[in-house]
């Protein structure tokens, strides 16, 4: 589209203006969020801070009482209901004493004070659901130390819980435990929905109406900072009130009931938000964006089409990677993630302070990696090409058949001929010994030398991997035209001359992506490894994928380690299609 | 959105109150019959009070990875039943619920002590034991009249019956795997943490232990080589082995037709004179966390795991269950097989069920691989795996968490 220079050299200079404008209006905007929610996270809510102080409070009159009067209940009842103050409904003092002396998990339970009821209750009730959650809190306390939690209890809203031991000559002698009182829930219209609504409408408005690059921008700028302020505002508000009023939190722990879910203001709308709009801002600049708009207006229909495929890969594919890519810095024990930064890469890279030749060090397994994929795909390439030169032969019988049965291995399913294989190569009862034994061999103990259990790995997956070549080659080889070898034939070449010099260099363009993409699968082949040697013996025929799987669901669930380990393959495998992407285009350009 | 949230809310609470608790197991065969039909009780009997109960039959090697994702997530069963190792792991992350709240001494007592005992984690109980599971000896009565008591004994009969160009063996059991090799361990007086929970792998009994399996699997020794759980079954269903370590599970798959099967506890290891103590597992009934109906769901478990269902259990399936009244009918007591195992607990050491307990396999597997395959020599292959099993530990530690 020829637009005058002028016009677009002023918009492009408008659409840098609005793009910093934008950024800048983000970043700070983003800062204070992130001040505020590191705030939250730092003492949780305040709403928490006077429950704790309650708890403390109480738990050193509760440490008076139990020391000196125990005689009045009264005093204490007068005291507890001093303390509650207007925002509490619950107090409670739980005692534990070991009960039994054959059950540690048996222990007597007092209950000094309620102040929900006006009496003082000398037991838990065991049918009393809201008995059993004191309990087990003041159980939670004596093993781990104070609590503060917000938690939604089965049935009810929102409540901020503070528990404290109560010490006595450094035994503790009770529990104290304060719910503040459970506020009526203010939930605010969601800000997202309208926010992701404002950016569809103007995006749409852009498609539809005849409108120019500088609009994108506007409308992006405006979209975005609406549904940002949106965010920010909910944050305040949350804070405000204290007690969080974010819809999606209400409604999970509406929906789910039970136990607390994590105390969080949800950051991915930032996350999402942030990039976008830097992102278009960066579109507008460029002047991609007027081009990009052109391109949807004018295929609007084949975008339609292309847009569930877009959508799903989204959620199917980017999510998850950016999940994993995520994960890998962080460390992962019971559940829960801490941020380690780059420890885990450290951690690999390093080789986890073990020696060069034990099994678990990174380099060690990256070595059996690459040995085992350059073996496969030099094997799966020479028996393949061997395979489809045969078959290619004019003369040949019953091709069809032959070609069937080649192709059968790649038919099965691979774990099937996987765990095949690992029965026939068992030492005693297996097909493979078998047969050796009939050659007068003696009986090889497969998995327990690196070597055997190697190529024990490598017969299975060259078994699984020739048919692909070999397919492969047969179209490639099809299509070589014949007059060339007929040239050849006339000018005395040989066969090995003919084949050196005309097929190699015509199959080239069809062999490498094959190439590529069998390597990738090599690379990356668990199945095989996992059931045939399973790593046997101690681990040495592990590849680097079943190595990360280990780390994660067989070690220690170290999930972080594991992403670690999954981005490491991600980026040597990228440098290699990278590396070899280069090298064919190379060669294309030879001999085009 | 406020009306949406209500009508949803409104929706939660009228399908809580009709919702049955559903329970996750994953028995088989004769086990899974004898819990629908303790369910059917219940279900019968409870019809207008409580909640009915729905089975689900979940794979056992997938059941430990499915419980930790969809409790956490709102989709998870009420009820489980599973082994108790991964209790500390569930307790740790609070996926199961403490119920020691509602438990009594009185009601403790119904249930053998190692069993309740097991499902203990700091101080507070994670379930009520279902049945208890340990390792024991099998042997072929038509090839083996007397079992033996003394490791000597048993590597003689042994002996007897090895002729490995036949493909007969004295013994087989999966000699790769620590769980099956734990009898040898404690009856050489190794362990794997000491009374104050630090790692003692690599120790001279430990050692020994491990030196002994290697004579029992090595080349002249009286297993076949590259034993697997399958292959225990096969062998000793073709009447090729004549003794086999195995637990009660295996029962089930062996064609007693064929076999005369006899079982009974392990020998004591004739050098220390102690007694081969294998792991003793407890299969717990656990509650979610997520439970919206909790003290519905523990009168459940109260009944699944009453002395009556208990015995309809041992009768039906011939399950080693976990209650003392079982043991005291003399229906259960006739049984040969049964109080064989029985008699074996007395001897099981509990499996321990925390955290870093799930850390030591992987590794003690890998070491007794190395040893059984000749490539390394006890004393290394332990002191690597100590190494191994401190570097994961030290991982899991809070202080390197933050």
């Amino acid at each position: 589209m020829s637009a005058p220079p002028e016009r677009s050299r002023r918009g492009r200079a408008l659409g840098t203006a609005s793009g910093a404008l934008l950024a800048g209006a983000i970043i700070g905007l983003t800062a204070a969020a992130l001040y505020l929610r590191t705030r939250n996270a730092g003492d949780q809510l305040q709403a928490e801070a006077p429950a704790r102080a309650m708890a403390l409070a109480l738990a050193r009159s509760g440490a008076q009482r139990s020391a000196h009067d125990t005689a009045d209940p009264d005093l204490l009842q007068r005291r507890v209901l001093a303390l509650a103050g207007r925002d509490t409904v619950t107090l409670a003092t739980v005692v534990q004493e070991p009960r039994s002396t054959k059950y540690r998990f048996l222990r007597k339970r007092r209950y000094l004070a309620h102040s929900d009821v006006q009496r003082l209750r000398q037991s838990l009730d065991r049918r009393h659901p809201g008995d059993k959650q004191l309990y087990d809190l003041a159980n939670r306390v004596r093993q781990h130390g104070p609590v503060v939690e917000l938690r939604a209890p089965q049935d009810g809203p929102v409540t901020v819980v503070a528990a404290e031991p109560v010490r006595v000559d450094g035994k503790q002698v009770a529990t104290a435990i304060v719910v503040t009182a459970p506020r009526p829930l203010h939930v605010p219209v969601n800000a997202w929905p309208i926010g992701a609504g404002v950016l569809a409408l103007g995006l749409l408005g852009l498609m539809a109406g005849r409108l120019r690059q500088r609009y994108i921008v506007v409308m992006a700028s405006l979209a975005g900072l609406t549904a940002l302020c949106w965010y920010q505002l909910s944050t305040l508000a949350a804070f405000y009130h204290r007690v969080l009023p974010i819809p999606s939190y209400a409604l999970r722990s509406a929906l789910q009931g039970g136990s607390p879910a994590p105390l969080t203001i949800p950051a991915w709308p930032l996350v999402i938000a942030l990039p976008l709009a830097l992102g278009l801002a960066t579109l507008g600049h460029v002047g991609l964006g007027q081009r990009m708009v052109q391109a949807l207006r004018r295929h609007r229909a084949a975008y339609l089409y292309v847009l569930p495929a877009a959508v799903g890969m989204l959620l199917l594919v980017f999510l998850p990677f950016g999940y994993g890519l995520g994960l890998g810095f962080f460390n992962h024990a019971h559940g829960t993630y801490t941020f380690v930064g780059l420890s885990n890469f450290i951690e690999i890279l390093s080789g986890g302070g073990r020696p060069l030749s034990h099994p678990l060090n990174f380099y060690f397994t990256l070595g059996v990696t690459v040995l085992w994929t350059g073996t496969n795909v030099l094997l799966h390439v020479a028996i393949g090409l061997a395979l489809a030169l045969v078959l290619k032969d004019p003369l040949l019988r019953f091709k069809g058949i032959y070609r069937v049965l080649l192709i059968l291995p790649w038919a099965v399913p691979n774990y099937i001929t996987a765990l095949i294989w690992k029965g026939m190569f068992h030492h005693q009862y297996g097909a493979v010994n078998h047969v050796l034994e009939l050659c007068g061999i003696e009986n090889i103990s497969w998995f327990s030398s690196f070597s055997t259990a190697f190529a024990a790995n490598l017969v299975t997956n060259t078994w699984l991997g020739f048919p692909f070549m070999m397919v492969v080659c047969l179209g490639a080889l099809q299509s070589i035209p014949r007059d060339v070898y007929e040239a050849a034939d006339v000018d005395g070449a040989s066969r090995w001359q003919s084949f050196l010099h005309i097929t190699l260099p015509l199959l080239r363009p069809a062999l490498f992506p094959a190439i590529i993409l069998g390597t990738i699968w090599t690379f990356n082949m668990f199945n095989i490894i996992y059931l045939v040697s399973a790593g046997a013996p101690g681990g040495s025929t592990d590849i680097l994928i079943t190595e990360a799987y280990r780390w994660a669901f067989e070690r220690a669930d170290r999930y972080g380690l594991a992403a670690a380990y999954a981005l490491i393959i991600l980026v040597i495998l990228l440098l290699y299609t990278l590396l070899t992407n280069r090298l064919t285009r190379a060669t294309e350009d030879t001999y085009s | 959105m406020r009306p949406t949230v209500a009508a949803l809310l409104l929706l939660c609470s009228t399908v809580a109150h009709a919702r049955p608790l559903v329970l996750w197991h994953a028995y088989r065969a004769a086990e899974r019959t004898a819990l629908e039909h303790a369910v059917d009780r219940w279900n019968q009997g409870s019809r207008g009070k409580d909640p009915e109960i729905q089975l689900l039959a979940v794979p056992y090697d997938a059941f430990p990875d499915k419980i930790t994702a969809a409790i956490p997530r709102g989709h998870g069963p009420d009820l489980f039943i599973f082994a108790h190792d991964r209790v500390g792991d569930w307790a740790e992350s609070r996926i199961i619920e403490p119920i020691e709240f509602w438990i009594t001494e009185k009601h403790a007592d119904r249930f053998l002590f190692k069993a309740i005992d097991a499902l203990c984690y700091g101080d507070s109980l994670y379930g009520l034991p279902m049945a208890f599971k340990s390792t024991a000896l099998y042997y072929n009565k038509a090839l083996i009249p007397v079992p033996p008591t003394t490791t000597d004994e048993l590597v003689a009969l042994g002996r007897k019956h090895t002729h490995r160009e036949q493909g007969r063996f004295g013994l087989v059991y999966d000699n790769n795997k620590l769980y099956f090799h734990a009898p040898w361990l404690f009856g050489f007086g190794g362990a794997i943490f000491d009374a104050k929970g630090r790692l003692v792998v690599h120790t001279p009994e430990a050692t020994a232990a491990l030196a002994f399996a290697r004579r029992l699997g090595g080349p002249d020794g009286i297993i076949p080589p590259e034993p697997s759980t399958t292959l225990t079954t096969t062998l000793f269903n073709q009447g090729k082995a004549a003794m086999a370590i195995s637990g009660p599970w295996m029962l089930g798959e062996i064609d007693q037709k064929q076999i005369q099967v006899g079982v009974a506890p392990l020998p004591r290891v004739s050098r220390t004179g102690k007694p081969a103590s294998p792991f003793l597992g407890a299969e717990g009934l656990m509650l979610s966390s997520r439970c919206k109906q909790k003290s519905a769901a523990f009168r459940a478990m109260t009944f699944l795991t009453s002395d009556a269902v208990a015995i309809a259990r041992a009768m039906e399936a011939r399950q080693p269950v976990a209650n003392q009244a079982a043991w005291d009918d003399p229906r259960v007591q006739r049984d040969p097989i049964l109080s064989a195992f029985r008699r074996q607990l007395d001897t099981a050491q509990v499996m321990p069920g925390t955290p870093q307990m799930r850390l030591v396999w992987s590794p003690y597997d890998m070491a007794l691989q190395k040893v059984m395959n000749g490539s390394a020599t006890p004393d290394r292959a332990l002191a690597e795996a100590q190494t191994e099993i401190r570097s994961y530990l030290s991982a899991m530690r809070p202080g390197a968490r933050k």
